[in-house]
């Protein structure tokens, strides 16, 4: 006892780290300081934390590291207490669980017989070298594993189910600590970036999320369209963009990719998050000419004088607003008819006979323009994300075993008698030990019909 | 009759199964309780009905989707799952007197959904993001956790009466399980609702990384499940470990039940978040 408390530095630092004490106040803590996150928004706008906060506040709250907190060295720093935690405890304890789980062939234990309280036993008319076969055969099936011995009086057995199952809990620390690793590879490895691309372009690079810097990706990749479908009621249905991955000058892939259904290519994944139309370069008008009554399709490309079609001046098409005053998209056009001067028209999408107004010789509307949608990916590559998910399945595995399996062991011990053998049973369970007994009674009822 | 009808209808019916739980535990009159178990039977299969008929209805319109996509179906289900497990419970134990404890908090959440002017009960059809089945596995295990918790809940709130009249003086309380069975159904449910949780919390970080590339982001709804799941790993490494049995932790049970609250409705009201359900 002395030796323990007087332990070297290390030795100290070690038990330190042991204890399920540390763990709990560990959790306490994160637990406690994980609120601030979900109070203070995370990584926002730094002119509305002064606004809501004020300038000591904020001075203080920075310092902290409060505004991107589950970053923030302190709070790292608890997770990396957790992981030692979490290693030194199974450091410590899994030698001696592993003593107890590896055991080959273990026998009945007659001092573990004899300190279990709960004891059922009852006589049946057939001799103790009757039954041994009979009653091995039986419990075998039950609990899997069995073994006997003949002794002076008759013989004992001991059955047995569900050793491995002690390992449940290490299986469920290794799995946080997997869940670690995977985090932390991501993070070091892994970059998250996005990427828009108009339908028929062809992309090889990204940009990064936080500090827009490009990056190469190793092949290209091409919009060949996109789509987005709606509900009558005007919510969103779909968004689909079919996209194609050249490598090498030579098409290799082409999917769609709808959102929950990303795009995974040598490590990279693009997911569908957003979408827009490119401002035009073009338009088609349609002139109207007061006079002769006739109408006239002009093709006229942006920033270049276009000719009227009497040759009595030009007009240059300046400006697209894509929803001008809410009243939808519009163009900006300059008009210099010879000898007048030059006019600023708005022409209308939507409201054609808008340009009447002017009572200029030609009535001006849009006909038509093309529509380029480009579709918006987020892109990731997160190389640590399977040793997660492998995680994240040994953690509902491990629990599973934790705390619905358990260790089961059976005693018998069979004794000659006048009238036969008397048989006594005895049962524990490392954990849910009520059910078990249930079981030990079950198995009690069928061995007397045996015989 | 449309299921949102159906449903309210089986708010009226499980406010009186937790007044006859509730009646018989008073008066000790063993006919109310079997009146009781009848009625939740009834109610339960009302339920089902209503939360398949929902279903049926959704594919009609045209809008088809299992309902769990929002706050309203979610509560639906949460007070289904609170139902089913406390029938198992009743079944297994035998002993009404949980019954006036959990079967409220069943109706509690279905007259919130039905009543509540705050919860639009109908059926909307999914935008792209809500498309996954990763998100019905979500939901699913979600709730089923957070029942567990609440039946806990229900339960520690018994021990704590119970533990309060040690000389088992009360003749109300005699009819309550022992306090070791109360002890053990406290753990043996929050173990369930922990493994579901983990469960819920893991099926909700795939379907994130399946709509956003990102499998944990920290928003607030994700981080008050990890609070919660926090807590309920306090209470079992206490008791495992520690040895902490009884009254302690009916209070962890307590606490880690108002934290599944919080991420429930808290963070949607209170807290505003980037997730779903937020309205
Ligand atoms: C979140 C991080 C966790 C930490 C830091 C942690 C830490 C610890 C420590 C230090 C011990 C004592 C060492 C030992 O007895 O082997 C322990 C025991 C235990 N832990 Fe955890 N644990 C964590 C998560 C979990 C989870 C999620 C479960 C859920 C099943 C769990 C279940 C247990 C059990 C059942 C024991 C008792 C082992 C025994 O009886 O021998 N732990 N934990």
């Amino acid at each position: 006892m002395k030796k323990e408390k007087e332990g070297s530095f290390t030795e100290r630092i070690w038990s330190f780290f042991a204890s399920v004490k540390l763990s709990v106040v560990l959790l306490i803590v994160l637990a406690a300081t994980s609120i601030i996150g979900t109070v203070i928004p995370q990584n926002a706008d730094p002119a509305g934390y002064f606004q809501s906060y004020g300038e000591v506040f904020c001075k203080i709250f920075k310092f902290l590291g409060l505004f991107d907190m589950y970053h923030s060295w302190w709070f790292l720093f608890i997770l990396m207490m957790l992981t030692i935690n979490l290693l030194v405890c199974s450091f410590k304890r899994l030698p001696t669980v592993w003593k107890i789980v590896s055991v080959k062939n273990p026998k009945f234990n007659k001092k573990r017989f004899n300190n279990i309280k709960r004891k059922d036993s009852f006589i049946i008319p057939s001799s103790p070298e009757k039954l041994k076969s009979v009653y091995e055969s039986y419990i075998i099936k039950k609990l899997r594993y069995c073994h006997s011995e003949e002794t002076d009086a008759g013989f004992v057995l001991y059955a047995e189910r569900g050793r491995w199952t002690r390992m449940g809990v290490y299986i469920v620390h290794l799995s946080i600590i997997i869940l670690f690793i995977g985090a932390i590879v991501g993070s070091l490895f892994g970059y998250n970036g996005w990427v828009n691309i108009p339908e028929g372009v062809t992309v090889d690079h990204i940009r990064l999320r936080g500090n827009s810097t490009l990056r190469q990706l190793d092949f290209a990749l091409r919009c060949n369209d996109f789509q987005a479908t709606f509900y009558d009621s005007g919510m969103p249905k779909e968004y689909k963009s079919s996209l194609t991955i050249i490598e090498n000058g030579q098409e290799v892939l082409t999917r769609s990719v709808i959102v929950n259904d990303p795009l995974r290519y040598k490590g990279v994944s693009f997911y569908q998050s957003n979408y827009g139309i490119l401002p035009p370069h073009r338009v088609t008008l349609k002139l109207m000419d007061y006079k002769t009554g006739k109408s006239e399709s002009i093709e006229a490309p942006f920033h270049k004088k276009v000719n009227l079609p009497d040759n009595q001046g030009y007009f240059k098409v300046v400006r697209f607003v894509s929803d001008f005053m809410n009243a939808g998209p519009s163009f900006q056009i300059q008009l210099l008819d010879n000898g007048k001067s030059p006019v600023l028209l708005r022409l209308f999408k939507n409201y054609p006979s808008l340009d009447r107004m002017r009572k200029g010789r030609y009535l001006f509307s849009v006909e038509s323009y093309p529509e380029v949608y480009y579709t918006g990916l987020q892109v990731t590559c997160d190389p640590g994300v399977w040793v997660v998910y492998s995680g994240c399945i040994l953690l509902i595995i491990g629990i599973t075993i934790t705390f619905f399996m358990s260790h089961n062991r059976l005693f018998m011990e069979v004794v000659r008698d006048e009238e036969g053998s008397r048989v006594t049973i005895a049962g524990t369970a490392n954990k849910n030990r009520l059910a078990f007994e249930e079981k030990v009674k079950k198995i009690t009822e069928g061995l007397q019909l045996l015989s | 009759m449309n299921s949102s009808f159906l449903l309210s209808i089986i708010t009226f019916i499980y406010g009186a199964s937790s007044f006859l739980y509730i009646t018989t535990w008073i008066f000790k009159k063993p006919i109310i309780g079997k009146l009781a178990t009848i009625v939740t039977y009834l109610g339960f299969l009302g339920h089902t009905v209503g939360i398949i008929l929902r279903w049926v209805e959704s594919y009609q319109m045209g809008a088809g989707h299992a309902p769990l996509s929002n706050m309203y179906e979610s509560l639906v289900f949460f007070s289904w799952s609170i139902i089913l497990l406390y029938l198992l419970i009743e079944y297994k134990y035998k002993n009404k007197s949980i019954g006036g404890f959990a079967a409220p908090l069943a109706f509690f959440a279905l007259a919130y959904a039905s009543l509540s002017p705050h919860i639009e009960d109908r059926i909307a059809p999914l935008i792209p993001a809500l498309k996954s089945n990763w998100l019905i596995a979500h939901v699913v295990t979600c709730f089923i956790g957070y029942a567990a918790f609440a039946v806990s809940f229900g339960v520690a709130i018994m021990y704590i009466m119970k533990a309060g009249d040690a000389q088992g003086k009360s003749r109300l309380l005699s009819q309550f399980p022992s306090v070791k069975i109360l002890d053990r159904l406290i753990y043996q449910t929050i173990t369930l609702g922990f493994l579901f949780l983990t469960m819920g919390i893991i099926t909700g970080a795939v379907w994130a990384n399946s709509a956003w590339g990102s499998y944990w982001s920290w928003d607030p709804k994700e981080t008050w499940s990890l609070i919660t799941w926090f807590v309920y790993a306090i209470l079992i490494h206490s008791r495992m470990v520690r040895g902490w049995r009884g009254k302690r932790i009916a209070f962890l049970s307590i606490i880690g039940f108002i934290a599944v609250m919080f991420t429930y409705f808290g963070v949607n009201y209170i807290l505003s978040g980037l997730h779903s359900y937020a309205q």
